[in-house]
């Protein structure tokens, strides 16, 4: 039996350990990784990766970032024509962050907050980085919320061990199964990840 | 620079031995890469100390206040030393050349113009250079073939070496444009490396 692996491309940090995370429990290898440059690095690289698919199966992974982009417009425009069944190209509504606060039990446990603070359909989330932070600063784990929120008054947006703590719950907490339960975005993603050709 | 030379008395001596006429011309050369480099550098020269002998270098900066501007050897940066010993290295001799992470205390800017420049340099000579490198910067140049790059893996067994061209997904990955810094340094991250940052 040949090992089923694939190139991994994704945008971030917290991208990339969703996707292992999501890789690992369906068996799968990641055989390269690419990218952690940002969203524009991706699109730009799309093309190429849908030819390279040929060849080996491409799984990439992005955010839909705004509600006007719907996903398939998105996989159309990146890849510039007709995608290549080997290429999964994903899209994740809105962000990353959805699927990761989507397992709602785990996360609440993670911050040490009532789990009906987070939404129970977190896809429809606007803004989910923010949402996110908004979360932990509720955190009663002092540590961990001075990690995740950034400084008063700091140009960016997270704290300095947003993508090492948010990278270790995904590593070591996330349910996969408890997260798709909550979030379709990630449901239909599993499901065709399940059906995509690897051979 | 040079192995057992951490103060680079030794790479002083070294410019020192080349006869006159070598030695000028190097250091010309090499004065117009530090001009494009170094800030304010305006001018790189050879000395002798006149009450020791001893040789330095010397440049003279750009600066507002008049005779303020002359340098010996000891103060400049480890970018400007670094380069200095670099561009010396690669004028110097014909043999087997071996540079250990070059990119050090250098702006990425320079660091992703040294593969064209090595490759330049040693196109006349015809000499083999091997260069060690973690740096990404050096790494974005289009045009390093990946039949020439080996990827290190340290392994319980030893270190196991592979042309990278040689695994399939990395020489697909090239020939669809990627830069060996985008395919290749991904491979050689450490798998824990993560865990450096949840150090407590």
């Amino acid at each position: 039996m040949s090992e089923r692996s694939v190139i991994l491309a994704v945008e971030d940090k917290l991208s990339e350990a969703v996707s292992t995370k999501i890789l690992e429990d369906l068996g799968i290898n990641i055989s390269q990784r690419l990218g952690l440059k940002g969203k524009g690095y991706l699109q730009s690289k799309a093309p190429s990766l849908n030819q390279t698919a040929k060849g080996f199966p491409v799984c990439m992974l992005t955010d839909q970032d705004v509600p006007s982009q719907c996903p398939p417009q998105l996989v159309q425009a990146w890849t510039k024509g007709e995608r290549n069944a080997k290429f999964f190209l994903r899209v994740a509504v809105m962000e990353v962050e959805s699927w990761v606060m989507a397992d709602r039990r785990g996360f609440a446990d993670f911050l040490s907050i009532p789990v009906n603070r987070i939404p129970e359909d977190t896809d429809v989330i606007l803004q989910p980085k923010e949402f996110l932070v908004s979360l932990a600063r509720l955190s009663r784990k002092t540590r961990l919320r001075q990690e995740i929120v950034p400084l008063p008054g700091a140009t960016s947006k997270v704290g300095s061990g947003y993508n090492s703590r948010l990278g270790e719950f995904v590593h070591s907490r996330w349910s996969v199964n408890r997260a798709a339960s909550v979030s379709v975005s990630l449901q239909r993603t599993l499901a065709q990840l399940r059906d995509f050709d690897l051979a | 620079m040079l192995e057992n030379d951490p103060f680079g008395q030794g790479f002083l001596e070294r410019v020192a031995k080349a006869n006159e006429r070598t030695r000028r011309s190097r250091l010309s050369k090499i004065e117009e890469a530090l001009k494009i480099a170094v800030p304010q550098l305006e001018q790189l020269e050879f000395t002798r100390d006149a009450v020791t002998g001893r040789p330095h270098l010397q440049a003279l900066y750009s600066h507002w206040r008049p005779n303020a501007g002359l340098q010996r050897e000891d103060q400049f940066s480890d970018g400007t030393l670094r380069l200095l010993g670099l561009l010396w290295s690669l004028l110097e001799g014909d043999s087997l050349l071996l540079l250990e992470e070059p990119e050090l205390s250098l702006n990425a800017g320079i660091v992703s113009q040294l593969a064209p420049l090595i490759s330049r340099m040693q196109r006349n000579r015809q000499r083999q250079i091997l260069v060690s490198t973690h740096s990404d910067a050096l790494l974005t140049e289009q045009g390093i073939d990946g039949r020439e790059v080996l990827l290190l893996t340290p392994t319980p067994e030893g270190t196991e070496v592979k042309v990278a061209a040689d695994i399939d997904e990395v020489r697909a990955l090239l020939e669809a444009g990627f830069t060996v810094g985008e395919v290749v340094l991904p491979r050689t991250k450490p798998s824990g490396a993560e865990q450096l940052s949840l150090l407590k």
